[in-house]
């Protein structure tokens, strides 16, 4: 099994409800944001690129990619950062994470964040769902899956909450899964193939 | 929530420890089991938590110590707060007369039943309404043309119509940033092949995925809309028999502008159920029921009378403007327009408006254009073809009524007066045939100083009031500036009904308690009520109060009920098919027909503004008051000004939130490469706009999807935000004389680099 995300760029549009909603249910720190959603176009968000009127413009919600070839489990001198066999999801062992940023650098996606010091919030209550993961000082973080609420047979909440009907969730070892289909079915691309990596993440065009 | 496309979206709160501690989506379905398609939740959705806990919210009644807006408060009781209030409003109601207190509200939380407790109150005191002016234009003009007061829809076509579009025209509205929730919609109409056009001046995110994107000159709208309508004339591309059935077309209008009628040739009484309009049927004059084929062109004189078909005062008035003259004022090339008719003309055509136009002084000549080009060609009345509305159009639940304003024997309704006018009505005491200025404003369930025009009139009509009370959940920009201020509970902290938008009625229970010492609005009016002396008026609790909104024949037909929302907390209650006005649903007008010609036609409100009844009876086009590069001003303020709906903020709701502003944290001005460059402006430059009525200082960006010559701020910042001014400075007042309107585009300025 290898869970993994489609991510239809034809009905993005750049909302970031994705931000937001995993923001709340994973109780994120002030900055630590899981989920980013990118302007591929001029230098400042939502701004396009190209001369008026002829622009283009495309986002790009960018979260984990939950690589096949995870650079950064390569990496990590502790073990901490780990590739679950069962799911393929990518994890972050806060326990044994010693905070050494390595696989931020490893990372060519910048999709993990780091703690320096005890985390700040927003709110002086946890928020989210009462089993949303620990936020630990001086430890590397980011997206899970959402892998509580898959336990539980639910998708990651940005799929739960994508209002634009733009993320799919499932098995890509499943040819019959919605995810398989939609990447058999659709044109697609991934992030920065140069790499190597594989993402589980895959965009649909 | 606020008048964002959501209108209340539904959300599942858990409660830990008596806090609101998770947002979920419910799992709604509609009548046939299939998920319903309006109950997904935005970005700021999932952020109430942090909204409703932030440190801008109110805890205890204050009143003013200092100045009106020094920031110095003293905190008091409620019943000190209300004794104060009450005991001002009599003295000011005796000495001046009921009119003397004015309440206002706006769109904040605009779904709410409980909103409208505050009827009975007004209606007791006979209190003057302050109504609002935004998107005055834009809902007037389809009211008129007979979509609106529709109860299914609030406007032509549903939401869910739009994927039976097969050409989609996104037209002053930015979906992507003000349509959230129902933008899925577009995206399933253009997956089954719709072609989507954007006219807009800024390319925006929908633009970007547009198969046509058209910039267009701000203002020239509804030039555009008669260009495409003289192509479809001479094309042959006319729905004659349409027009025949569901228009106005046929009927014969006098010189006087009034339809010729029965009556007119003594034939009927006037008034009376006979006394029908007549057209002609090229041999003699007839009822319009009476005829099959009815004349629509040409200038008769019969049986004495000097007349002319609707359709032909509207092909004259069309006829105005050359496409030549059109391409020169809109600033589009005649091939492109010619384009944009022939992708209208070709299939089912559906307009997405938003209320873009509306912010011009002339946007009537948008919207009476748009609706007349629908009237002639017949993209309307069917499914897939016709218009929808951002934040109107959405499916309006069946079977909450209000109760507030029923069975208050003796109760007198004050005047309403349009806020345009409320300046001057305070600054001269009387204007038109309004002789009682407020002197006393009850502001709730909006953020007047931060989003109305002119802001420094407003500011200094406030100085002039003797008692000004807000009530809000935050200290707004408004709540600054009051006397006294009455902190009011969260949506998750009160019990209340809505209907608007998703086709469920929907109760809301209330999920924490309100906390320190804030009340709900129910309560605070009920305190006001019986400390005004209408203590018989204000017994219900509010639960009566609720359930009585739910009950009457419309609820029970449609099998809602008070039990079962208890229940089932969302009851669906509206058509399964979606609504299209003149399909299956009625068009509300006098005439019974969309109206692209409006018979006898008044202005809004009646200052003794000069009026031209036969001008504006049918689409015509004139300049913008102000944004207008022949207009002489421009000389010396050759920028127009724009304020974008911004995905981040709905008005000045969620302008406390740290998420949000954490991604969106200070307000910017978006300029023009050209323009940025012709001032030596960079990204990140601090400048400042500026104009006779006032100034804003912020950052600078320069963007490539700005058109020349157009500033974008987006929308919802305080003072506080802006590093001096305010954008609500540079933006007039000024209204067209058939509406009470704010016209915030309709605004000049010039920019200057500050550092």
């Amino acid at each position: 099994m290898r869970y993994g995300m489609a991510i239809d760029l034809k009905r993005c549009m750049g909302c970031q409800t994705c931000m937001t909603s995993c923001r709340t249910a994973n109780n994120l720190p002030t900055g630590n944001w899981w989920n980013r959603v990118i302007t591929d176009g001029g230098e400042s968000l939502d701004s396009p690129d190209g001369e008026y009127p002829n622009c283009t413009l495309q986002h790009y919600p960018v979260t984990c990619q939950h690589c096949e070839n995870a650079p950064c489990v390569e990496v990590c001198p502790t073990g901490a950062t780990m590739k679950d066999e069962e799911t393929g999801i990518v994890t972050v062992d806060a326990e044994t994470c010693i905070g050494c940023k390595t696989c931020m650098q490893a990372c060519p996606y910048e999709v993990r964040v780091y703690n320096d010091g005890e985390p700040k919030y927003a709110m002086e209550f946890a928020v989210g769902f009462a089993d949303a993961p620990q936020h630990v000082s001086n430890t590397v973080e980011k997206c899970t899956m959402c892998s509580n609420l898959i336990a539980r047979g639910e998708k990651p909440m940005c799929v739960q909450a994508c209002v634009g009907y733009a993320r799919f969730f499932g098995d890509l070892d499943d040819p019959n899964s919605e995810v398989s289909k939609l990447i058999a079915e659709r044109e697609w691309e991934q992030l920065l193939p140069e790499q190597g990596t594989n993402p589980s993440v895959y965009y649909l065009k | 929530m606020g008048n964002c496309s959501g209108w209340g979206c539904p959300i599942n709160v858990t409660v830990r420890e008596g806090k609101a501690a998770n947002l979920t989506r419910p799992d709604m379905k509609l009548p046939d089991g299939s998920p319903s398609p309006y109950q997904r939740i935005c970005l700021k959705g999932y952020t109430n938590i942090e909204r409703m806990y932030a440190d801008t919210r109110l805890q205890y009644p204050l009143k003013r110590k200092g100045e009106r807006g020094a920031g110095e408060w003293e905190r008091i009781s409620w019943d000190e707060a209300i004794a104060e209030i009450t005991d001002t409003w009599k003295n000011l109601q005796g000495d001046f007369g009921p009119g003397a207190v004015g309440f206002l509200a706006g769109s904040g939380n605009v779904d709410s039943t409980v909103k409208t407790y505050a009827d009975r109150l007004i209606a007791c005191m006979g209190a003057t309404v302050l109504h609002n002016c935004y998107d005055n234009t834009g809902v007037y003009c389809q009211y008129n043309h007979g979509a609106l007061g529709a109860t299914t829809t609030g406007g032509h076509n549903e939401y869910r119509d739009i994927v039976n579009a097969e050409n989609i025209f996104v037209w002053g509205s930015n979906p992507s940033e003000s349509f959230i929730v129902d933008y899925h919609f577009i995206s399933e109409a253009c997956e089954a092949g719709a072609k989507l056009v954007v006219i807009d001046p800024i390319f925006t995110t929908t633009a970007a995925k547009a198969d046509l994107y058209v910039s267009i000159r701000p203002g020239t709208d509804g030039l555009l809309a008669a260009g495409i309508a003289q192509i479809a004339i001479r094309d042959g591309k006319i729905d004659v028999e349409h027009m025949r059935t569901k228009t106005v077309a046929p009927f014969l209008v006098k010189e006087d502008g009034f339809y010729l009628r029965l009556s007119d040739l003594g034939r009927a009484e006037a008034g009376s159920d006979q006394d029908r309009i007549m057209v002609y049927d090229g041999v003699q004059l007839a009822p319009f029921d009476e005829v099959e084929e009815p004349v629509l062109e040409g200038s008769f004189e019969l049986e004495g009378f000097k007349v002319r078909p609707a359709y032909q005062i509207l092909v004259d008035r069309f006829s105005a403007w050359t496409l030549d003259q059109i391409s020169q004022y809109t600033d589009i090339p005649l091939d492109v327009i010619e384009e944009v008719a022939s992708i209208y003309l070709s299939g089912r055509s559906m307009v997405l408006l938003g209320f873009g136009q509306d912010h011009y002084a002339n946007g009537q000549t948008f919207y009476d254009g748009v609706f007349a080009l629908a009237d002639i060609t017949g993209q309307e009345c069917k499914h897939g073809a016709g218009s929808t509305c951002v934040d109107l159009t959405g499916a309006v639940a069946q079977g909450v009524q209000s109760t507030a304003g029923m069975n208050l024997d003796g109760a007198v309704a004050g005047p309403t007066v349009y806020v345009n006018h409320l300046p001057q009505l305070v600054e001269e005491g009387s204007i038109g045939e309004f002789d009682t200025a407020p002197r006393s404003m009850y502001i709730y369930y909006c953020n007047p100083l931060a989003n109305m025009p002119d802001r420094q009139r407003w500011l200094s009509m406030l100085d002039k009031m003797d008692l000004v009370v807000v009530s809000d959940m935050v200290m707004s920009e408004t709540a600054e500036y009051a006397d006294i201020v009455l902190p009011v509970a969260f949506p998750f902290e009160k019990s209340d009904l809505t209907f608007r938008q998703t086709g469920f009625v929907k109760l809301i229970d209330q999920a924490v308690e309100t906390p320190f010492e804030v009340k709900s609005d129910f309560d605070v009016i009920t305190l006001l009520g019986r400390a005004m002396g209408f203590e018989q008026y204000f017994t219900q609790t509010l639960e009566d109060f609720l359930s009585s909104c739910v009950d009457n024949e419309v609820a029970q037909e449609a099998g809602v009920t008070w039990d079962k929302l208890q229940s089932e907390h969302a009851v669906w209650s509206h058509p399964e098919e979606p609504s299209v006005i003149g399909l299956n649903a009625p068009i509300l007008t006098a005439t019974g027909r969309l109206e692209f010609y409006h018979e006898g036609i008044k202005p809004m409100m009646d200052v003794g503004q000069e009026w031209d009844m036969l001008k504006e009876s049918c689409w015509f086009w004139e300049p913008p008051l102000e944004a207008w590069h022949e207009n002489p001003l421009f000389e010396r303020y050759p920028l127009t000004f724009i304020s974008e709906r911004c995905k981040y903020k709905t008005h000045t709701i969620f302008n406390n939130v740290p998420a949000l502003l954490e991604i969106d944290p200070e307000p910017f001005v978006k300029m023009s490469p050209s323009d940025a460059a012709s001032r030596d402006i960079n990204t990140g430059d601090i400048v400042r706009l500026y104009n006779d009525r006032g100034h804003v200082v912020l950052k600078a960006v320069v963007s490539n999807g700005c058109r020349k010559g157009v500033l974008v701020i987006d929308h919802g910042w305080e003072e506080r935000n802006f590093i001096e001014g305010h954008y609500g400075d540079l933006s007039s007042i000024a209204s067209w004389p058939r509406f009470e309107q704010d016209n915030w585009f309709d605004c000049l300025c010039e920019m200057e680099k500050v550092q």
